[in-house]
């Protein structure tokens, strides 16, 4: 056996190569290397199919560039959400606002407990408008955080994510060439053997840079991920901190309101005397034309869960009222009709409008008993001079309305991010191993 | 290339494949050089080797083309397999997943190459033992449902890699023999030293010899 000198050695095949690529700077080989390149480039513009196994040895870059793509869109949305919804809470601050000081305003034309509750509610209304814009700084610095997030982490990935572009259809230009001179090739001539080492050597070149380049991306896509998820539950958890706290806070205040108003009870029916019995029944009147509105409100507010959500222990401490026999409520509401009115009078603390429409619902609609005496007296007195005007009533119910429509937008909003939750270890890009070696890297 | 000229009568046109990495460039390496190569990089595009082997007298130089395993590769490889008279088939005894390719390897073997080209499988690694993925037995049952040659080498210890070699020219040879191959084909894959100068490229030597060749 005799072995032919011509045989493949590593070592000759890098001097030939050094060799080559001295040549490169030859005019016809930058010319060759250029039109290859454009005729690539061509390709991926005009969206031809491009050769699977080339598309398909990219598989894991191509997935990780959708990642990253799917990083810049959600930035972005996220910044629009976030202005939207900055706007939203300023917007409902000012209508609360404006809401609170107009039942204060009406609340202090009326001597009689309702208008106690009235200023009451205003004044939690006003408070619960002043602790909403609270929610603002939060948000502004998750705006904030955002931003620069895409202004640095994510432009400078799209760098190298161009780099690594360019680098690709080169390279691809080059095993395009490959395969053109591929077509003819005769190792044993020498023509043949210089063009393909020419091709050969520029595609080692520009494989080894689109390598290089397609490590950095995935790395660079990794950590964009590990780092917003970190951006993400920092920040986020002084927004969740923010509106516990306001939630915490009004809710006190409501609460408070309406563990004043408890032993409230609007119906007099048991008082003997005329006098009394004339303001009593112009009371009930008023009440009473109120009542199948609120009745009609209140049922729908509630069937809707309201804003009192979190206050669902106040909420049943009033229906617990539905169970007391006619008898007690009587008696007991005129022990407690002076004593809470005074007391309302300290505190003028908190009143929840839901809370007075329930407990209106109690009293009128489901305790048979006032409502069959009512019903006499409201023939009567139906046309009395009333202080809440049923418009009036429809408006308040309205805007509570819009108020807690917006609550249960926000707490939607707000279970978006339920997840993240700075204790466990978030994980957007699916390979925890890595990312938590990046993270502790 | 060559420094002194060497006898031949006959160029056989062998190409190697398989996926990446198990072993077809260390395969050449061993069987043109006898050395094995540790640290082999990925081959672009196609390598050469080239070496002169003897059967039944006849002294064959044999024109290897290495190809590259890698995907990426697959479109430009596809242009070598034309004039191929052996292929040889590699896969890696300790990766399943070598063995699992094999089905489209030979598809690509059998499409582009003329129904004549001898196919040789060769399992390679053979000296890792301990970390056999493939048994001989079900590779061997492979090769005989599909009419291949069948091997078990390794290019560290060189065991069965001229056998490899061999046994591909032997049935070349033989086909020329007993007439199935045409050497006057175009894509035969054998390059037959002729009395008249229409082979330019093959190398030059002072005496052309040709002996019970078919013209």
């Amino acid at each position: 056996m005799n072995t032919d000198s011509g045989s493949k050695s590593c070592s000759a095949v890098n001097i030939f190569d050094r060799f080559v690529q001295s040549q490169d700077s030859s005019v016809v080989n930058k010319f060759q290397q250029k039109y290859w390149k454009t005729k690539q480039t061509l390709i991926k513009v005009t969206g031809k199919k491009e050769d699977q196994h080339v598309v398909a040895s990219d598989a894991d870059l191509d997935a990780k560039l959708e990642v990253f793509h799917s990083v810049q869109r959600t930035c972005m949305e996220l910044l629009k959400v976030i202005e939207q919804y900055q706007r939203r809470i300023c917007l409902l601050s000012q209508e609360e606002n404006e809401l609170g000081r107009f039942l204060r305003s009406q609340g202090s034309q009326d001597k009689s407990w309702a208008g106690k509750i009235m200023q009451a509610t205003g004044k939690a209304l006003c408070f619960s408008s002043q602790q909403r814009l609270a929610l603002r700084v939060p948000l502004c610095r998750l705006y904030q955080e955002v931003e620069t997030f895409r202004y640095r982490a994510i432009s400078d990935t799209w760098l190298t994510v161009n780099r690594m572009e360019q680098s690709r259809t080169e390279y691809r230009g080059a095993l395009l060439w490959m395969k053109d001179v591929s077509q003819e090739l005769d190792p044993d001539t020498h023509k043949h053997m210089e063009k393909f080492r020419k091709v050969q050597a520029q595609v080692r070149f520009t494989k080894a840079s689109f390598d290089k380049l397609k490590n950095d991306v995935c790395q660079k896509v990794d950590l964009l991920g590990a780092s917003r998820c970190n951006l993400l539950s920092h920040v986020l958890t002084n927004y969740q901190t923010t509106l516990l706290h306001f939630w915490e806070k009004t809710s006190h205040t409501m609460a408070a309101i309406h563990e004043s108003f408890k032993g409230c009870r609007p119906c007099n029916l048991s008082e003997p005397k005329v006098r009394e019995q004339k303001k009593e029944e112009r009371k009930n009147t008023r009440k009473s034309e109120v009542e199948t509105n609120a009745r009609a409100i209140c049922a729908r507010l509630c069937a809707r869960e309201c804003v009192c959500v979190y206050m669902c222990t106040a909420h049943v401490c009033s229906c617990t009222y539905v169970g007391s026999g006619p008898e007690e409520v009587l008696s007991s509401n005129s022990r407690q009709d002076k004593d809470s009115l005074t007391l309302l009078s300290e505190i003028l603390g908190s009143s929840s409008l839901e809370e007075f429409s329930c407990e209106w619902r109690e009293v009128f609609g489901e305790d048979e008993g006032g409502s069959a005496v009512l019903a006499d007296t409201q023939a009567e007195e139906e046309k009395a001079s009333f202080f809440l005007p049923s418009q009036l009533l429809d408006q308040t119910m309205n805007n509570l309305q819009s108020l807690s429509k917006t609550a249960r937008d926000r707490s939607a909003w707000f279970n978006l991010f339920a997840d993240l939750d700075p204790l466990t270890n978030p994980d957007t890009v699916g390979r925890t191993d890595e990312e938590h070696e990046l993270l502790t890297a | 290339m060559a420094t002194a000229p060497y006898n031949y009568s006959y160029i056989f046109k062998y190409i190697i494949i398989g996926d990446m990495g198990v072993g077809k460039s260390c395969l050449l390496h061993q069987f043109t050089e006898k050395k094995f190569m540790a640290d082999c990089p990925h081959t672009i595009g196609v390598e050469f080797g080239t070496r002169i082997i003897e059967v039944s007298g006849q002294k064959i130089k044999l024109q290897i083309w290495d190809t590259a395993g890698q995907e990426r590769f697959r479109a430009v490889t596809r242009s070598y397999y034309r004039g191929a008279a052996g292929a040889l088939m590699v896969y890696d005894i300790t990766r399943r997943s070598t063995y699992n390719h094999l089905s489209s390897w030979l598809t690509d073997a059998r499409n582009l190459t003329n129904p004549n080209t001898v196919i040789i499988l060769i399992g390679n690694k053979a000296d890792l033992e301990a970390q056999r993925d493939v048994t001989y037995e079900e590779a061997k049952q492979f090769a005989e449902e599909n009419g291949l040659l069948f091997l078990e080498a390794s290019a560290k210890t060189g065991e069965n890699v001229e056998d490899a070699f061999l046994e591909a020219a032997k049935k070349i040879y033989q086909n020329i023999q007993d007439g199935s191959l045409d050497l006057n084909a175009a894509e035969s894959g054998v390059q037959h030293k002729p009395t008249a100068p229409q082979g330019g490229r093959l190398t030059s030597e002072p005496q052309p010899q040709r002996e019970g060749c078919g013209c």
